[in-house]
């Protein structure tokens, strides 16, 4: 083991005891050594057969390879003062012999005293053009313009003297600070001490400039990602109100809501989640309204995730909700920057998850994921009829199969007379019981929205003939089912896309099927014990310390939005439940003309 | 789960209304028709001013106490081994309620609903949905009945709506039934009907500081509400005789209501209303024995409790041989001389707190 | 691994639900495996003490996959029903019978009549209704029925013509208390917490039979229309089955018959009235007359006074309105001055009919109208009301009757002239 203690004395600057030549990886022998990484990496998988000893130097080598790099990150080493030392170590750690995506240009700055230099990045992640006219071009061709001031340039040349540098402990970090704040006309530019940093600034987009002489690196900001531009959202979509959604990036998703509220006490904090790779998270609140209890809460769990690869926000959630085995989703994830700034209003806290066009918000309650953006964009009576349609469809989806089982096979006392003849007249012929029916109509419509999601668009339309033909039509003409049992499927599939979040509809979808279940076994009595369970159970749950079913178990003081949608001009309150630090959100009296059009204009 | 539940006025008045009112989905008001005739309809509004009264001296003493329930407090005054004594009198009448009514419910659902299901079945299914529930704790419980009493109210008033097109205002007359007496015999016999407002002496620690009056009240008046709905809606539909003939009046309501040819034999669309008061009754019910039991015993935690607990209610509900004995157990015993024993118990501990108060506290600085 | 309350108790419910699933399903029922039954009747038995008839509803009949067969007249052949009488000593014990001979199980949830055969009827059927309360099969909106004749045989040839359900048939047939005066509205609910309420001492049944073959007059001379009762409607075509008039029982018996107008008037004085078509021969030209729609101004009211000897003094107050619909004479009743006239025509004749109803109601000794109901709310304790002794008591109660009638419409013709030419 003392190869490596050599690597940690040497990467904490002590006197080297031997060269460490590990480090070198010939080019020569690239093809080879690659040979014997799978090799090596079969052996690992086979490790209960093959004896250490039996491994060859070259895989050997490779090993070691690993673990130096390992160790640069868990030490956070520390740049080195030497340019080559440094080359070494991230072309070791970019692995360059096989990985020919990052790129390290070595040049030099043109100052009258020519210093080397070497800029790190990836290709294809970092703008070309930025680099080429606004690092390069300034340090290699444009740094000798502003050295006329003579005193400078005796300052310049004492400095810049490298034998110097190595004497003295800070290195030639004068000159380093010149090219920082006088040379790199970069917008956003920022000092990096050890590998890790260089390594996480190269792998997000930046370019980092490391200078001979100085232990630290310049991280300039070139990202140049791949993306998307706003889009019109596709899930969440709305009739009136703003038509566009969040992207695949984080900074873009950040502006789009920095857009709406504009205001300084918006913070906006980021969090990297994740061990293997970080991914960037942020939380974005409002400093002067939110719980500060929740930001806490809200930060307190990110930072304690250690994952391998937490890259969409839906994994996220599963590390940060409060209940994995409550069916309800305690999160909400929306793609509409609207509705995110609506929630931050409120005082909720925004969580974003760079590469995803999802932003969650927490704590959530049921009642806000029964909720869209439009009930409060179109006039209040028409919001609070939207939502009751909504809660009308989420009690179709979640109970009407259920409904129907219960009522047809245990309860038909309560079935109309004449309903109840045609309904037992058209299942005359039909071999199957009622809950094996149910099911298998069930199950062929859940197999059809499935394959219709997954399927490529191309074929789409043919899925929409033969599901409309199998369920439908041929279904009844086979006698397999019977023909009221289609319009309780299709109803119950309709009510489910009233539900707006997906998630809820997700959960809705899976217990319909215990409900179903239920009702086969003991009619509406078993129903109804499912629903108080589950409403226990509901109400048991909590969303970062926020009761689920607040504001009505437990009841506190809410404005009129949470079972329907009252008045804007009735919004007074921001919700108790989240005990926000400004509990009012206007005024009493928030129509200002109203008053003084009932004082001035009273007599006409 | 740490720390002791917090639940909000609302959510207990709702649990408190529930824990009362869902005997008027039994046999209760078969009771008051035997006493009153037909002003059965007076005796409701009478035990509610007979139990603002009873409750005043409770919520004197809890008072007095302030974050104890009724078993320290018993403690405190009359020493670990009466009290034991008092706890286990308390556990063994709520109890037997409990179980009767559990028994009771699954008898009604049987010959309601699903007549061919061995009963045993039923009072496991209602055993399914109560067990979770209890043992989650008194703050679900009142959270889950506050969710739901807005959906029970709702139901229960649509049934007296509904059922109006049927009444016969002619139906209170003669006006005072069997004469005041019989009025006053039958309130007083049957005060047992409000005998559930002792939850509130093992729940008040869990109130906020100083709302235990406004819960008492608010409850005891919304309950005698709808008690008196619920008798009256009866007798205008039946007229008096007939009335007191029905084992389970207000269910005769919901299967006489006709609306049209298509809105008949509604029960089974009251039948969730039904279900859903019986197991947050029996939840809170089995709360209720296994926390008292729990605090008798001076255990820490009361969820060990709430199986055994569980089984000795399904024991008690599987003793008496038939329903009209059932009924008969839970109206005419356990009600009638329960209350009696609940409320000397309360009326002990009122009494030894005034008495002590009296003496002074040099007397009782010593103690403790 | 800490297992927190929640997963212990999903752990709990799961295992229960589990025996429950694997156990379960006792009551289910599939609607296609059970035998709806929608009308049952009751007759003196033949071979044992009831005869009990059961109208089982064929489903595929009414739905009609492949077009349903129109019912078809005859011995309940291949209709939409099928009728099975059993010899039996009760109800429910021949609905035991029946599940020998039908292949589906049997029902009586969908039961919408429930026909008692008059000589039945006359014997006293109080414990034939007992079941119907306890059982929790049957529904409180039943229509209690009595055959003039035997209730199988009404039941076997009563075939719907415009329905093919009869169920619906039964429903709608009964439903006629709505706009005629000639059906009572008997429900079961009504009829049993009538029985047994002693403000009446009594019960009303609807009167239904068979059609006629015979003439039922021998002459032509003119007859009010509501002379008529069950059976004996002078008609020819249509269905089977005549519900018109009502049986009045007494103690669980049925003491006697009322036919079509006085059903009528029982019911504008007991408040279930909701309207008629009443013709009333104009005295100015006594061969026509005069025909107004009539309905309810307001409930009736009963004003009772006790006597010292306790006799009841009541005087009931009938008030109606209603539009004019047809003025055969010619007389100018529609004229605002004349109107008053056409008014007390009616009076005089609503008047008439209910006096002759209330005293025909004294002889038979029952309160079919109800107005026990209105003497207890002189007493203040129900052990006086009981000691009074109402049903006793209500032949010699002394009855008045008021009727006050305004005619608000004259129909679509402003004024008349006189036919000329």
């Amino acid at each position: 083991m003392f190869w490596w203690q050599s690597l940690a004395d040497f990467l904490l600057f002590k006197e080297p005891q031997e060269p460490p030549t590990e480090f070198v990886a010939g080019a020569e022998d690239r093809q080879q050594q690659r040979q014997e990484r799978t090799e090596k990496q079969d052996q690992k998988a086979g490790r209960d057969e093959v004896q250490p000893d039996e491994v060859r130097p070259a895989a050997q080598k490779a090993a070691r390879d690993a673990e130096t790099r390992e160790t640069v990150f868990e030490m956070e080493a520390s740049l080195s003062n030497d340019l080559d030392q440094n080359k070494k170590v991230l072309e070791n750690v970019f692995r360059t012999d096989i990985n020919d995506d990052p790129i390290i240009r070595v040049f030099t700055i043109g100052t009258d005293n020519p210093v080397r230099a070497m800029l790190v990045f990836y290709d294809g992640l970092s703008n070309k053009t930025i680099q080429n006219f606004a690092i390069l071009q300034p340090l290699m061709l444009l740094s000798g313009l502003r050295e006329d001031d003579p005193k400078r340039k005796n300052q310049t040349d004492q400095k810049t003297n490298k034998k110097q540098a190595e004497k003295s402990p800070k290195g030639n970090s004068e000159y380093f600070d010149r090219v920082k704040d006088a040379l790199l006309p970069g917008n956003q530019v920022q000092t990096v001490t050890t590998y890790k940093e260089v390594a996480a600034a190269v792998l997000s987009g930046d370019s980092v400039l490391l200078v001979d002489g100085s232990d630290r690196a310049l991280s300039i900001e070139t990202k140049a990602w791949p993306n998307r531009g706003v889009q019109r959202p596709e899930v969440e979509s709305v009739v009136r109100g703003p038509q566009e959604a969040f992207t695949e990036q984080i900074r873009i998703n950040i502006a789009l809501v920095r857009k709406i509220i504009r205001k300084a006490s918006l913070i906006t904090e980021f969090i990297k989640v994740g061990d293997m790779t970080e991914t960037q998270c942020a939380i974005m609140y409002l400093d002067d309204v939110v719980n500060p209890a929740i930001v806490s809460e809200v930060k307190r769990r990110l930072k304690s995730i250690k994952a391998d690869y937490v890259q969409e926000s839906g994994l996220l959630e599963n590390f940060i909700e409060d209940k994995h085995y409550g069916m309800a989703p305690q999160v909400l994830a929306t793609e509409r920057p609207d509705r995110v700034a609506a929630n931050i209003m409120e005082g909720q806290v925004a969580i974003f998850v760079n590469g995803n066009p999802y932003v969650m918000i927490v704590p959530m309650t049921f009642f806000g994921l029964i909720q869209s953006s439009e009930d409060a964009y179109v006039r209040w009576p028409f919001g609070s009829l939207l939502r009751l349609v909504r809660w009308f469809g989420l009690g179709l989806a979640l109970f009407l199969p259920a409904l129907y089982i219960a009522v047809t096979t245990y309860h038909q006392e309560f079935i109309p007379t004449d309903l109840l003849l045609a309904m037992t007249g058209a299942r005359e012929k039909v071999p199957f019981p009622t809950i094996i029916e149910v099911l298998l109509m069930e199950v062929s419509f859940e197999l059809i929205r499935e394959a219709g999601i997954r399927m490529p668009g191309v074929v789409g339309t043919t899925l929409g003939i033969i599901g409309a033909l199998i369920l439908g039509q041929a279904a009844v003409a086979a006698n397999i089912v019977s023909p009221i049992l289609i319009v309780i499927v299709a109803v119950t599939a309709i009510g489910g896309f009233t539900v707006p979040a997906y998630g809820l509809g997700l959960s809705v979808r899976m217990q319909r099927f215990i409900y179903i279940l239920l009702a086969a076994v003991m009619g509406l009595f078993g129903i109804v014990v499912g629903i108080f369970l589950h409403v226990a159970f509901l109400v048991n749950l909590r969303s970062f310390g926020v009761p689920y079913m607040a504001p009505v178990a437990p009841t506190t003081g809410s404005s009129p939005d949470y079972f329907l949608r009252g008045p804007v001009w009735r919004q007074e309150r921001r919700p108790d439940y989240l005990d926000p630090l400004r509990g009012r959100r206007q005024p009493r009296i928030s129509r200002g003309w109203w008053r003084m059009r009932r004082k001035g204009g009273g007599g006409s | 789960m740490t720390g002791a539940p917090k639940v909000g006025v609302r959510e207990a008045v709702a649990v408190t209304i529930i824990f009362i009112i869902a005997k008027l989905f039994l046999s209760y008001q078969v009771h008051l028709f035997h006493f009153a005739a037909n002003a059965a309809w007076m005796v409701p509004l009478i035990q509610t001013v007979l139990t603002i009264g009873a409750f005043l001296v409770l919520a004197w003493l809890l008072e007095r106490h302030p974050g104890k329930t009724i078993v320290e407090i018993g403690e405190e005054l009359v020493g670990p081994v009466i009290n034991t004594f008092f706890g286990i009198i308390l556990a063994v009448i709520f109890v037997g309620l409990v179980g009767l009514i559990l028994r009771q419910f699954a008898e009604r659902a049987l010959t309601g609903f699903i007549p061919d299901t061995p009963i045993s079945a039923v009072v496991l299914l209602f055993m399914t949905g109560v067990v979770p529930v209890a043992y989650l704790g008194f703050e679900v419980i009142a959270r889950t009945a506050r969710v739901f009493i807005v959906f029970l109210v709702l139901s229960g008033l649509t049934v007296v709506v509904l059922s109006s097109p049927l009444w016969e205002g002619h139906a209170l007359y003669p006006l005072w039934g069997n004469g005041p007496v019989g009025l006053i015999k039958g309130s007083l016999v049957a005060s047992g009907v409000f005998m559930e407002i002792f939850l509130l002496a093992v729940i008040a620690p869990f109130l906020p500081r100083g709302s235990l009056r406004r819960v008492g009240f608010w409850s005891i008046g919304l309950s005698g509400l709808f008690l008196f709905l619920g008798v009256i809606s009866v007798l205008l539909v039946f007229s008096f005789p007939a009335s007191a003939e029905l084992a389970v009046p207000f269910f005769e309501v919901t299967r006489t209501i006709s609306i049209g040819r298509f809105g008949q034999r509604l029960e089974t669309l009251f039948l969730p209303m039904w279900v859903l008061i019986s197991l947050i009754k029996m939840s809170v019910g089995l709360y209720l024995v296994s926390a008292l039991m729990a605090r008798t015993l001076r255990l820490p935690y009361y969820r060990p409790l709430i199986l055994p607990m569980a089984v000795l209610v399904i024991a008690v509900a599987f003793i008496p041989a038939n329903v009209s004995e059932a009924i008969n157990w839970d109206l005419n015993v356990l009600r009638r001389y329960g209350y009696v024993i609940v409320g000397a118990i309360v009326v002990t501990l009122a009494g030894l707190t005034w008495w002590r108060e009296r003496k002074g506290d040099e007397a009782h600085a010593p103690r403790t | 691994m800490r297992r927190g309350p929640e997963k212990r108790a999903l752990l709990v419910v799961t295992v229960l639900l589990l025996a429950g699933v694997l156990t379960g399903c006792w009551s289910y029922g599939e609607p296609d495996e059970i035998a709806w039954v929608q009308a049952i009747g009751l007759d003196k038995g033949e071979q044992n003490r009831i005869t009990v008839t059961f109208v089982v509803a064929v489903p595929k009949a009414i739905a009609g996959g492949g077009g349903g067969q129109p019912a078809q007249g005859g011995e309940g052949g291949a209709g939409t029903f099928q009728p099975i009488s059993f010899e039996a000593e009760t109800l429910l014990g021949a609905r035991e019978l029946l599940n020998s001979v039908m292949d589906r199980r049997v029902n009586l949830s969908h039961t919408r009549w429930i026909v008692f055969g008059r000589e039945l009827a006359e014997e006293g059927i109080s414990r034939y209704l007992a079941p119907l309360i306890r059982f929790r099969e049957f529904r409180h909106s039943t229509t209690v029925i009595v055959a003039q004749g035997r209730a199988a045989e009404l039941l076997e040839k009563g075939q719907p013509v415009l329905e093919d359900s009869a169920s619906k048939y039964y429903d709608l047939m009964a439903r006629g208390w709505r706009y005629t005066e000639f059906i009572p509205f008997t429900p079961f609910h009504l009829f049993y917490s009538k029985a047994k309420s002693p403000g009446y001492g009594g019960g009303i049944a609807a009167l239904a039979a068979l059609e006629k073959k015979e003439p039922v007059f021998p002459n032509a001379s003119a007859k009010p229309k509501g002379v008529y009762y069950a059976g004996h409607l002078p008609r020819k075509g249509g269905g089977k089955i005549e519900l018109i008039g009502a049986a009045v029982f007494k103690k669980g018996r049925m003491v006697g018959v009322l036919n079509g107008s006085e059903v009528g008037a029982m019911k504008m004085l007991s408040g279930t009235f909701r309207q008629t078509v009443v013709d009333v021969a104009d005295p100015r030209s006594p061969q026509d007359f005069v025909i107004v729609e009539i309905h309810p101004r307001q409930p009736p009211q009963i004003d009772v006074s006790l006597r010292d000897d306790g006799t009841a003094e009541i005087s009931a107050g009938v008030s109606l309105e209603g539009d004019v619909i047809s003025i055969q004479s010619g007389v100018e009743y529609d004229n605002p001055e004349n109107i008053h006239l056409a008014e007390s025509l009616i009076e005089r004749d609503l008047k008439r009919k209910m006096e002759k109803t209330v005293t025909k109601s004294q002889e038979m000794e029952v309160d079919i109208f109800g107005f026990g109901d209105h003497v207890k709310k002189k007493f203040a304790t129900w052990p006086a009301w009981m000691e009074y002794n109402w049903p006793e008591r209500f032949p010699d109660a002394v009855i008045r009757v008021r009727v006050d009638f305004k005619i608000r419409r004259i129909g679509l013709v402003h004024e008349s002239f006189p036919v000329r030419g």
